[in-house]
């Protein structure tokens, strides 16, 4: 799937072990798996890749999704 | 997508219907001038984009609008099977023609139709969606090129940018990109909403933020000038490199042409030097007598011989009349002497017969008397003796005129000029010396000239533009390079003023996150710092991975294009990569080792554009885009042979489809019906076809034209 690869290109970034710590064997390898990250930022990746595919989903409604989760994990951000 | 078949019905040269089958990979179809190469090509151009309606009647094969009777419909179409995405999709662009009885012709519309074969079954299609699914519009021209000038499509940085963004994976992230800078954006909103209405830190809050507005208004136009800066030195880049082709020319050409002024300026001094009116110094300079010496020492010798004889001769006829006065003398003396022939004078004595009276002997002398009578008589001999005596004396002279004495004044003469008689023969002699040199000069300076005005043409031949254009190409490239200094240097100081406005303006950044960090609920402040990094991980992957496909596309172009000019000078292919506001730009430029800019021939030009768009699509293929099928008419018109079948052996090893229409290993026999040469064996292929007119035909009809299609 096409965006399973470009989420592992997203993930590549320096930025993810650099500044969030995150150790690249924790990294997930599908956007499935992304989407229940106990990483914020990779999280947050997974879900607007997730929302993009679904034909549905307009970019405020990936907005909303987003930051009604970034809410809820405030205290990890 | 792969191109299963073409069939062309009426169409132009095309009689009846003519159908190819193709293969993946490399497909080549031969034609002479002439035979329905570039209709087959249009055929195909037309199904893509029709033609109006005007033009409907005039594609119609002439052989069919003969041969079928008046009234009756004649079907002209050009139909497309091909495979994708695992179904079979057959498009068909037609319209019927009727000819009248009255010879006119009247057309239909044309109907676009289409079928698509899937596990389910045949149905029919939208013609116009099949179409597009299968030359998808914004790609039919990187698919499709007539000529080798077609080729030329990199020259519009948009053209490589769009193709590039098609096939690399850039475009698949774009709307990632685009959502992660709205999510930022909206994010930092939210902040500087809850951070405005706080009160705290109010008057830092908008200093920092007028701070932020005012260096980004003044970076703004520098970035804008920076990019127009940058297109315009690419450009200026590029006409530099164009000229530099004939900007070696150009200065030869001007080297070459101040030799020949010089060379000319030389002649005509030389020519000026020569002295050649030797009429004029035969006379004026006395040139005649230059051999006149020994007929001058001849004649003296002569006249000394003759002046002898003469003077013998004179000797012995003075002594015969020295005698003969003698004789005379004892006659005269016979009584008395006479007194002297002129005593008294014949005056004195006329002078005394007037008078009549003798003044000798100082009495009258009566007339008539015997005195008187004597007298006269006296006067009488006196006069005959007169004429008796000059006659005499004439008489006695052995040579009555003396031109002898002429001719030793001459022989004098001539002797003293005996000096300028050699002088002559030396000035002659140096005048011919002098003459001489001259003409060896000039002759050398007319093979020097010969030679400069040669070198002169091959310069301006090798240039492919005129002396004129040469000219002015210089001073234009003398312009080129200043105006590329001056940019370089703007660029560089603008270049260094941004990043000190944007350093100003990140540390003002900072001041705001600050002091929105203490004005607003973490929450916010969390979620923007993140929706920030995301962004930033959206757009850095997607620059990275269009430079990665960039960088490869150079390695590959350049590998294709060292493989095609094998044993050629082919320089580098460099791809310029730039961002401005988050669109990248591409440009290409073709380098020399030394990283200078250079102009290539046509036929470098045509495999560098060939190169960068067989490795377009073979980088297409390995990032898993779907490929197209490419079809080029002539692209290979300024290769030989060999250079062809190079060419055609390294596209053959992509099993991507391409269609090739060209001229080349065709030759003809005794009836001059087209021949593969053996050479084309050698030509690695898929498929091949030859095009070939029906024989026989008259080249004057094209009623009786009909091409055939054979595969070879």
């Amino acid at each position: 799937m096409r965006k399973d690869d470009i989420f592992k290109e997203f993930l590549q970034h320096p930025l993810l072990q650099e500044k969030y710590k995150i150790d690249s064997a924790e990294l997930p390898e599908r956007v499935s798996d992304g989407l229940s990250s106990d990483h914020p930022i990779v999280r947050t990746i997974a879900m607007i890749l997730e929302g993009k595919e679904n034909k549905d989903d307009s970019d405020n409604i990936i907005r909303t999704k987003v930051i009604n989760y970034l809410q809820t994990a405030n205290t990890n951000l | 997508m792969r191109i299963e078949e073409i069939t062309i019905e009426n169409y132009m040269c095309y009689f009846g219907r003519k159908s190819v089958n193709l293969a993946s990979g490399l497909n080549l179809i031969l034609g002479d001038n002439g035979n329905g190469k570039t209709k087959f090509y249009e055929a195909i151009a037309f199904l893509l984009n029709d033609l109006p309606p005007s033009q409907l009647s005039g594609v119609v094969s002439k052989k069919a609008l003969y041969e079928t009777a008046p009234e009756d419909p004649i079907r002209v179409g050009v139909k497309v099977k091909a495979t994708q995405f695992e179904e079979t999709k057959v498009v068909e662009r037609y319209f019927t023609v009727q000819r009248g009885q009255d010879g006119s012709i009247n057309a239909s519309d044309t109907n676009l139709t289409a079928t698509v074969t899937h596990a389910q079954g045949r149905s029919p299609a939208n013609g116009k969606l099949v179409l597009d699914q299968l030359f998808p519009p914004n790609l039919r021209k990187y698919l499709m090129f007539e000529g080798e000038g077609a080729l030329n499509i990199f020259n519009n940085t948009d053209a490589l940018t769009i193709l590039i963004d098609n096939f690399s994976q850039g475009k698949h992230y774009r709307k990632y990109t685009d959502l992660g800078r709205l999510l930022k954006k909206k994010a930092e909103k939210a902040v500087d909403d809850a951070s405005r209405t706080n009160k705290k830190n109010e008057l830092k809050l908008s200093k920092a933020k007028a701070d932020i507005e005012l260096l980004t208004s003044l970076i703004n136009p520098k970035e804008e000038e920076l990019h127009a800066l940058r297109n315009n030195l690419t450009q200026t880049e590029e006409h530099k490199a164009q000229a530099e082709a004939y900007v070696a020319n150009a200065d030869a050409l001007e080297i070459v042409n101040k030799r020949i002024e010089d060379v000319e300026t030389k002649l005509t001094t030389r020519r000026s030097q020569l002295k050649e009116k030797y009429t004029s110094y035969l006379f004026d300079d006395k040139w005649i007598l230059a051999n006149f010496a020994p007929f001058q020492v001849k004649f003296m010798e002569k006249v000394e011989e003759i002046e002898q004889q003469k003077r013998e001769a004179d000797r012995t006829h003075q002594r015969e009349v020295g005698k003969q006065q003698e004789r005379e003398k004892i006659t005269l003396q016979g009584n008395r002497n006479p007194l002297p022939i002129n005593v008294p004078s014949v005056r004195y004595v006329k002078e005394m017969i007037n008078e009549h009276f003798c003044k000798m002997c100082n009495r009258i002398v009566e007339p008539d008397s015997e005195a008187f009578r004597f007298m006269v008589q006296r006067l009488e001999e006196y006069e005959e003796d007169i004429r008796r005596t000059r006659e005499e004396a004439n008489k006695n002279k052995l040579f009555t005129d003396n031109y002898l004495r002429r001719l030793i004044t001459l022989t004098d003469t001539k002797n003293d000029q005996g000096n300028v008689f050699a002088e002559v023969k030396q000035s002659i002699e140096s005048l011919f010396n002098f003459n001489q040199g001259r003409k060896t000069d000039i002759s050398k300076l007319e093979e020097r000239l010969e030679f400069e005005k040669g070198e002169r043409n091959e310069i301006v031949g090798r240039s492919q533009i005129g002396a004129e254009r040469l000219t002015t190409v210089l001073s234009q490239y003398t312009r080129w390079t200043n105006n590329i200094n001056a940019d370089k240097s703007r660029i560089s100081v603008l270049g260094e003023s941004i990043a000190k406005l944007k350093s100003e303006r990140a540390e003002r950044h900072k001041e705001k996150d600050r002091l929105d960090n203490d004005n607003v609920d973490h929450f916010l402040i969390n979620a923007q710092n993140l929706l920030r990094d995301v962004e930033e991980i959206f757009t850095s992957t997607e620059e990275r991975l269009y430079r990665e496909f960039v960088e490869d596309l150079e390695r590959k172009t350049n590998e294709i294009l060292q493989r095609i000019n094998v044993d050629s000078f082919t320089g580098t292919v460099v791809f310029d990569l730039t961002w401005f506001r988050g669109d990248p730009k591409i440009k290409i430029r073709l380098v020399t080792g030394d990283d200078e800019a250079f102009s290539s021939n046509q036929s470098l030009e045509t495999t560098m554009h060939m190169a960068i768009l067989f490795a377009i699509a073979m980088l297409a293929k390995d990032t898993k885009s779907e490929s197209f099928p490419m079809i080029f008419d002539a692209p290979t018109s300024s290769f030989g042979e060999p250079k062809t079948k190079e060419f055609l052996n390294i596209v053959s090893e992509s099993d991507q489809q391409r269609i090739v229409l060209f001229y080349n290993f065709l030759t003809k026999d005794e009836n001059g019906k087209s021949v593969v040469k053996s050479d084309f064996a050698n030509v690695k292929r898929n498929k091949a076809y030859v095009l070939q007119l029906k024989r026989p035909f008259d080249p004057q009809q094209l009623r009786t034209i009909d091409t055939l299609i054979e595969e070879i």
